[in-house]
């Protein structure tokens, strides 16, 4: 990140290298529309590339701080594409063709697959509402209309998939993908 | 300038550590959202709640299967790079040449007389190149300048409501106009006129309701001293709007001075 600080080429396209298909893959998940999510992508590493001083190592790790940037920016699209209670549709069982295991490091594919248990041992009722706000980009409100459930329903729900997931994940650890 | 501006903290209970997993996933109303920042500042417990969930939300994404790009994306990003990078990537001055070596011009100089024209020629390359540059960067500005503008006039036209921000004594130039498009729940929020920042700062733009502050995301420079920001909170229940001077990067909670600030 120093490196891309000073504004070296040669560690933005590390960066890029790096971080790009899962920046995709989350783009994808958000607003269903592979172009666009190319668009985000694009969107989201030149912001990195030109506000790079705005990244904080305290904060958290660069893949983290590069997510952050492409989930706000297409539940930005998504709203102004869908009028809120229009949403994508948010099928777990949904994946780009050209998704592809090939180019996973084995440890980057054992840590997603120690994520994806965490997440399937939720309820599907619980994983819906994690999933809702945070690739729906929905409020409690929001996801108590979609779901014609109590608003109570909606945060104990919500509180108690967090409480799983971070009892599962508690020994997980901070390594994403290495530095950049 | 926080004491005037948050109401009597809550303290905790199951209520609103409940709310901790919402407000580490953005998915807090409003309302929620205002009490539960306001007890935040004060309640350790929550704060590291809000920590954990936050550090696990983002690593829900990893989740995903990686998706490969079209081909070109790369070659895409890199020429976008390339063709606005930032002032910091210019290329530096090319320093002319010591007077004494210039006037080299005795016996057996021929070869350094062709190295010096093809330093002069490089040197004007470069010298044009960054001429060109800085043209397309301030073409830039002034095309993004004008395309905040036309957002603006655009999202009065569609019936937005508007509001006018005006500056403190932190500020007293500075002026802004925040309008609600109707087609955009995120408020846009123009400012301009304000002072220039160190490097190490930032404008923030706070919502305020019944006292309490929420980051609402920091303003861009789009030229000279203009800002703007898509606000990344809904004015729902919020009372006033206000930009203050942070670190680089934001705040959680402002600690600057507030240099513009508007009631709703």
């Amino acid at each position: 990140m120093a490196l891309l600080q000073k504004r070296d080429l040669g560690a933005f396209e590390t960066l890029y290298d790096r971080h790009h298909r899962i920046a995709l893959a989350l783009a994808y998940r958000v607003v269903g529309d592979f172009e666009a999510a190319e668009d985000i992508v694009q969107e989201t590493f030149l912001a990195a590339w030109r506000q790079s001083e705005t990244y904080h190592h305290a904060r958290g790790r660069v893949r983290s701080w590069l997510l952050s940037i492409a989930r706000h920016r297409a539940i930005d699209r998504l709203r102004r594409t869908r009028p809120p209670g229009q949403l994508a549709e948010l099928d777990t069982s949904v994946v780009d063709p050209r998704a592809t295991d090939v180019l996973d490091a084995a440890e980057e594919s054992a840590r997603r697959d120690r994520i994806v248990q965490a997440l399937t041992a939720l309820s599907d009722e619980q994983r819906q509402t994690v999933e809702l706000a945070y690739y729906g980009g929905l409020t409690h409100k929001e996801i108590s209309e979609r779901t014609s459930l109590p608003l109570g329903t909606v945060k104990g729900r919500m509180r108690l998939a967090m409480e799983k997931l971070r009892l599962a994940l508690a020994d997980l650890g901070p390594d994403e993908g290495g530095p950049a | 300038m926080n004491d005037g501006l948050r109401k009597t903290v809550e303290p905790h209970g199951e209520e609103l550590e409940e709310l901790a997993a919402g407000y580490a996933l953005e998915a807090l109303d409003a309302d929620d959202a205002a009490r539960f920042q306001a007890h935040l500042d004060g309640c350790d417990r929550c704060r590291d709640l809000v920590a954990e969930f936050r550090a696990l939300a983002a690593v829900l994404p990893e989740a995903l299967r990686p998706v490969a790009p079209s081909p070109t994306l790369r070659d895409r990003l890199l020429a976008e790079a390339l063709r606005a990078p930032d002032e910091a990537a210019m290329p530096a001055r090319v320093a002319p040449a010591p007077l004494d070596e210039r006037r080299a011009t005795g016996p057996g100089t021929r070869v350094g007389l062709w190295a010096l024209s093809l330093a002069a020629l490089f040197a004007v390359t470069l010298g044009f190149g960054y001429w060109n540059f800085r043209l397309q960067q301030q073409v830039t500005r002034q095309a993004v300048a004008l395309d905040s503008q036309a957002l603006v006039l655009q999202a009065v036209a569609a019936g937005g409501r508007q509001w006018t921000l005006n500056g403190t004594t932190d500020a007293p130039g500075a002026a802004g106009v925040l309008v609600q498009d109707p087609a955009d729940p995120r408020p846009l929020l123009m400012i301009q006129d304000l002072p220039p920042l160190g490097q190490q700062q930032a404008y923030q733009a706070w919502v305020i309701a019944g006292g309490a502050p929420l980051e609402a995301g920091l303003l861009e420079r789009v030229t000279g001293a203009a800002y703007i920001a898509r606000l990344e909170r809904p004015l729902d229940s919020a009372d006033t709007v206000a930009v203050t001077v942070e670190p680089a990067g934001g705040s959680r909670a402002p600690t600057g001075p507030i240099v513009v600030a508007g009631r709703l």
